[in-house]
């Protein structure tokens, strides 16, 4: 059955056009103009339903998965070891959305402040501004209230203890889990039977042209594999197509401006960030304990904690923001590193992940455990030399690959190693246990990482926001500086990572950004 | 099984070393070679590996009777009354070591200074 068709049978007014299958040079008009349906493309796309506003959603992919369109994705990697290019980021309807894990947790509000300690830090606003658009992000991803304290759960819950820390050093950072929201289904007949909103799949965006002072941007190129190219022209155009790609399409709209759209002062692709996701310590205990708190089943659990580090240790040790999560050290001890297992290909991969849950699942014990190991999700310093360029090399559809060159600083290891024994003096005051760092965190001047190092999936900060255009892509409404109606949407637009994975995050801005723009056009948020 | 087999193992070990160390007050202060929390949770080479490598780091408290005397500190003098008591105190010592910040990373182990200096005197003894 054509999903299409049937569409059209049930709502004639129904707004999706196949990009392949209409006119070649067919002129596109609407008011706003969003590049990519993934969490924050889509999150913009809703907030707009029956505002009277025409939206176009361009979307380079289709419904499924499409191993030729992801290779569009596909692009080089140096410096620090990293997953391939073109599995880390699911192109079509819904993106990203449609493999992750549903981990949600806000920013913690440090993460917002300008440390002395951590170099180009300090966002444009604070915690507290993004506090409303958090709580109306946690819809979009099907959570509970907006509520991160660990206290609220253990009301409900008597048997959810906490470890025996003193708050004030290491306190209960709180996640919550999505089912996962896959919003290419969840969403897909809303998008598609809005009248207002007109969805375009098969239309990958080459090219970005502005008008003739780069002031303003006046329409962009798409492009798809059945050899046709079309316009879209529209008031405003928001780029939504995750990190790597929002630097790239940027970087490759480079026929009025060599260097690239946004890019005068050369900042576009630069501070590329990810979570430092590895194993790190282990904690032994006289007793044993079910943790259950901090346990997780994978597409069950609900809520957990991890361990988090306090803004006063953070300040007291010029330390990063990270967590630590717990795995009985009898099944971690049988997995694999994820650098390991997340492979190019697709059904390799599948079955190596499959393989981690099983071994994840296998063997689980009542009574609890002696020994856990720790597990770090650490922020990267926002660093100018970690970047996304361009390479020379095209992909099929003419436009020139991304690359990535990810690159660590010392401060990640310092704070790595610093986590634990601040974590590790909370296990010996409380006489809850001991904890041991693994090998590579032992010599505190080894800066160099192990080969089982490996990130999050999380792209951030590539269009970096603030106010100093010479450190910053977009301002704090997410405006690229010097284009009157150019918006970056999502993580790229991260100033710093905090720990939490990004997607809360940034659909919370992507509903930041909505508000602004209706503010434009003098409709109420 | 390993930790029982080092509780077992201290324990000989102590004993037996008191018979050459009993000149004096030596004879009651072995208890000190032994990090009660932390025995429960490691065997007693790895105590022995983590004692010799915090003596190759501290080279200034390389001996049984700096060790001791950094361990019992007053106590020496004034002779406490059993293992019990000295045990006792040093649990409270390793607690405060880790309350004032006191600590020391050997072999990877986030550890009090008292124990680690405990394994240091357990590995002497062992040798």
């Amino acid at each position: 059955m054509c999903p299409v068709f049937y569409i059209t049978i049930l709502n004639p007014t129904a707004m999706h056009t196949d990009a392949r299958t209409i006119d070649n040079n067919t002129l596109i008009e609407g008011d706003i103009c969003i590049i990519g349906a993934g969490a924050a493309g889509i999150s913009l796309a809703l907030e707009w339903l029956d505002s009277g506003y025409k939206i176009v959603l361009l979307e380079g992919g289709g419904f499924e998965y499409d191993a030729k369109m992801q290779d569009l994705y596909r692009g080089k990697t140096t410096g620090q070891r990293y997953y391939p290019l073109e599995s880390a980021r699911l192109h079509y309807f819904g993106g990203t959305t449609g493999h992750w894990a549903g981990f949600c947790s806000p920013l913690d509000p440090i993460d917002f402040k300008k440390r002395d300690w951590v170099p180009y830090s300090g966002w444009p606003f604070q915690r507290e501004d993004l506090d409303p658009y958090y709580a109306r992000a946690q819809k979009n991803l099907e959570l509970g209230p907006y509520e991160y304290n660990v206290g609220y759960y253990q009301q409900n819950d008597k048997s959810l203890i906490s470890l025996p820390f003193n708050q004030d050093a290491v306190y209960n950072k709180m996640w919550q889990f999505s089912p996962p929201t896959r919003f290419g289904t969840k969403y897909r007949d809303a998008i598609v039977n809005a009248p207002n909103i007109h969805l375009y799949t098969y239309a990958n965006v080459c090219n970005i042209a502005a008008n003739d002072n780069i002031s303003a941007v006046t329409e962009v190129t798409v492009k798809n594999f059945a050899g046709k190219q079309h316009r879209v022209r529209a008031k405003y155009f928001v780029c939504a197509c995750c990190a790597i790609q929002n630097a790239r399409l940027l970087l490759a709209s480079n026929q009025q401006s060599p260097k690239g759209l946004g890019n005068d002062n050369d900042v576009v692709g630069r501070y590329f960030m990810e979570h430092l996701e590895i194993k790190s310590a282990e904690i032994w205990f006289d007793e044993p304990d079910q943790l259950k708190l901090y346990m997780m089943d994978l597409f069950h659990t609900k809520h957990r904690a991890e361990l988090g580090i306090s803004e006063q240790k953070q300040r007291e040790y010029k330390i990063l923001n990270g967590t630590a999560s717990f795995t009985p050290l009898e099944i971690a001890r049988k997995q694999s590193a994820f650098i390991d297992l997340w492979t190019a290909d697709k059904k390799e991969r599948e079955k190596n992940m499959a393989g981690f849950g099983k071994k994840a699942s296998a063997g689980k014990r009542s009574g609890g455990y002696n020994s856990f190991q720790l597990f770090t999700r650490v922020e990267q310093a926002p660093n100018p030399n970690s970047r996304v360029t361009l390479d020379t090399e095209k992909d099929a559809l003419g436009m020139p690959r991304g690359m990535l060159h990810w690159e660590l600083t010392q401060l990640e290891k310092r704070s790595l190693r610093k986590i634990y024994e601040i974590i590790g003096q909370q296990a010996g005051i409380s006489e809850k246990g001991r904890v041991r760092l693994l090998e590579y965190l032992q010599d505190e001047n080894d800066d160099t990482w192990p080969e089982f190092t490996g990130g999050g999936w999380h792209h951030m900060g590539t269009t970096r926001m603030g106010e100093d255009v010479k450190e910053s892509v977009v301002n704090a409404d997410c405006k690229v500086h010097g284009i009157d109606n150019l918006y970056m949407a999502g993580s790229s637009c991260y100033v710093t990572a905090g720990a939490p994975n990004p997607t809360l995050t940034l659909v919370a801005l992507t509903l930041r950004l909505s508000d602004h723009l209706k503010a434009r056009v003098g409709l109420k948020a | 099984m390993q930790r029982r087999l080092f509780i077992r193992l201290s324990a000989y070990t102590a004993a037996a070393l008191t018979v050459p160390l009993v000149s004096g007050c030596h004879q009651k202060m072995d208890i000190a070679s032994q990090p009660q929390f932390f025995s429960h949770l490691v065997d007693a080479k790895t105590i022995a590996e983590i004692g010799q490598a915090y003596r190759k780091t501290k080279q200034e408290e390389d001996s049984g009777d700096k060790l001791r005397s950094l361990l019992l500190g007053d106590s020496t003098q004034s002779i406490p009354p059993d293992n019990t008591a000295i045990s006792t105190m040093l649990v409270a010592k390793a607690k405060n070591d880790f309350k004032i910040g006191n600590i020391a990373v050997v072999k990877g182990w986030v550890l009090s200074v008292t124990e680690a200096r405990q394994c240091a005197l357990f590995s002497i003894l062992q040798s």
